[in-house]
């Protein structure tokens, strides 16, 4: 049976629902809702996280080292989709540039050898990782992130990637 | 942190259409006639994120391909979309198995992704093997501003024999995972505020699409050019009026410029410029999140 063969379609009055705009449909069954679990914590979560002690630094020009900042478990047996918003409320104090906002990925700045400092998000089929990247200058020169503070909001969907 | 620019003006309002019809369920002892939002546990009203295409393709692009991969969607109109790519941290770490979202582009027929359209995990230490995409029914190209408040958020505790479900084809209504239903009234997602394009960019406004939030609720904003083909379409190989995503830089074009309640996205014009830009802003969804304080 196809998913048209039943369902509910509601569309704005004074239109038809066979010809219906995308902002003309208050609800159709066919199209499930994006969803996030209002009875799973980790569903919905606000971080503030702060870095009081910094990450390992790499070793030698242009290196790079990835750090686990903090992860928590989601409570489903497969690989949730996942957004991430970042506020950044504090930036790393020797690093320029960076982005106050972003999602999913964002850069810290760099310093006045390109070193920089990235955070982003992953989701594996237990967790929900916040990393960072450590990116030495080009002389060789490390980065001290002790200091920053971000506030994060994730959005863990029940949708699995794979 | 201020913006760049603060001499932009606000789009125009295109107020969605209010209405009373639909399906309504309120909380115990309020009456669905008369709630307001607060009071309420499902409102088919609600601007949610609905799914019009979910597809999972095997990734071929790596750092080195020019061509993109193309998803055709059909829907007539350009949609807003998700997609997550799976494979090893593609930033370098190692954690294997993950996955990580990015925006693709799209027009009226098709969803394009490209490697080399920022910020993009698709490939980087590990080439992603799959790609999810969601596509929701989202127009890009369409205005849309969404000032029915759905209420205050709230945290009451779960009633499972109170409430509206629609479970998927072939699935129990039954069920406890969520992903087998397209509506559970348990269930929520980030709200539509506003979907904003050149079309109601203000005559003072140089090319630019620019939103305030006029509420107290949290919002994030997602911004994309309509592109040219001979415009920022070049090297991104897409034809004319794609939706290129315009993510949170500072440096480079496209970009989003955001202090967290306006947020603005300005298109270049020329003979190699581009057509327009459009804002698709979410709002919180309508229940209090955990919060959580930790040190690293």
């Amino acid at each position: 049976m196809a998913k048209q063969d039943y369902g509910i379609i509601i569309s704005a009055p004074g239109t038809s629902v066979t010809n219906a705009k995308p902002s003309q449909i208050f609800l159709n069954t066919s199209n499930p809702m994006l969803k996030i679990d209002t009875q799973n914590k980790a569903g919905f979560q606000t971080l503030q996280l702060i870095v009081t002690t910094d990450p390992p630094n790499p070793s030698g020009a242009r290196a790079t080292n990835v750090t686990t900042l903090y992860r928590f478990a989601h409570g489903y047996t497969y690989v949730p989709t996942l957004e991430m918003l970042c506020y950044v409320q504090s930036f790393p104090p020797t690093l320029t540039g960076g982005q106050t906002y972003f999602q999913d990925w964002g850069t810290l700045g760099a310093n006045n050898f390109n070193g920089t400092i990235n955070v982003y998000a992953l989701a594996d089929s237990t967790y929900i990782y916040i990393m960072c990247q450590k990116r030495n200058g080009d002389d060789g020169s490390t980065i001290l992130m002790t200091g920053t503070n971000l506030l994060i909001t994730t959005h863990v969907f029940v949708e699995n990637v794979i | 942190m201020s913006l760049p620019v603060t001499t932009y003006i606000d789009n125009a309002q295109t107020p969605a259409q209010v209405s009373t019809v639909g399906f309504k369920v309120s909380k115990p002892g309020y009456d669905a006639n008369t709630a307001s939002g607060a009071n309420m546990v499902f409102n088919s009203s609600w601007p949610s994120l609905p799914i019009v295409l979910s597809v999972t393709v095997t990734n071929t692009i790596t750092s080195s391909t020019s061509a993109n991969i193309v998803i055709p969607h059909n829907l007539g109109y350009p949609p807003f979309a998700m997609a997550w790519a799976y494979g090893t941290d593609p930033i370098g770490g190692s954690i294997p198995s993950t996955g990580s979202r990015f925006i693709p582009m799209a027009d009226s027929t098709n969803i394009y992704i490209n490697g080399r359209n920022p910020p993009s995990p698709l490939y980087g230490n590990t080439v992603a093997t799959k790609i999810l995409v969601l596509v929701y029914a989202i127009d890009l190209s369409t205005d849309i501003d969404y000032t029915l408040a759905p209420g205050a958020t709230f945290n009451l505790p779960y009633d499972n024999s109170y409430g509206i479900k629609f479970v998927k084809a072939g699935k129990d209504i039954n069920s406890k995972d969520m992903r087998d239903f397209a509506i559970h009234s348990r269930c929520q997602s980030p709200l539509i505020q506003a979907v904003k394009t050149q079309a109601t960019s203000n005559t003072a406004n140089t090319s630019t699409v620019q939103y305030t939030n006029k509420t107290k609720t949290p919002i994030w904003f997602y911004g994309f050019i309509k592109a040219a083909a001979n415009g920022l379409g070049f090297n991104l190989h897409v034809p004319d009026n794609t939706y290129c995503p315009a993510p949170y830089y500072s440096q480079a074009y496209p970009a989003t410029f955001t202090d967290g309640i306006t947020a603005y996205v300005t298109y270049l014009t020329g003979t190699f410029g581009d057509f327009g830009a459009s804002l698709v802003v979410l709002r919180d969804p309508m229940f209090a999140s955990n919060q959580v304080t930790v040190q690293y």
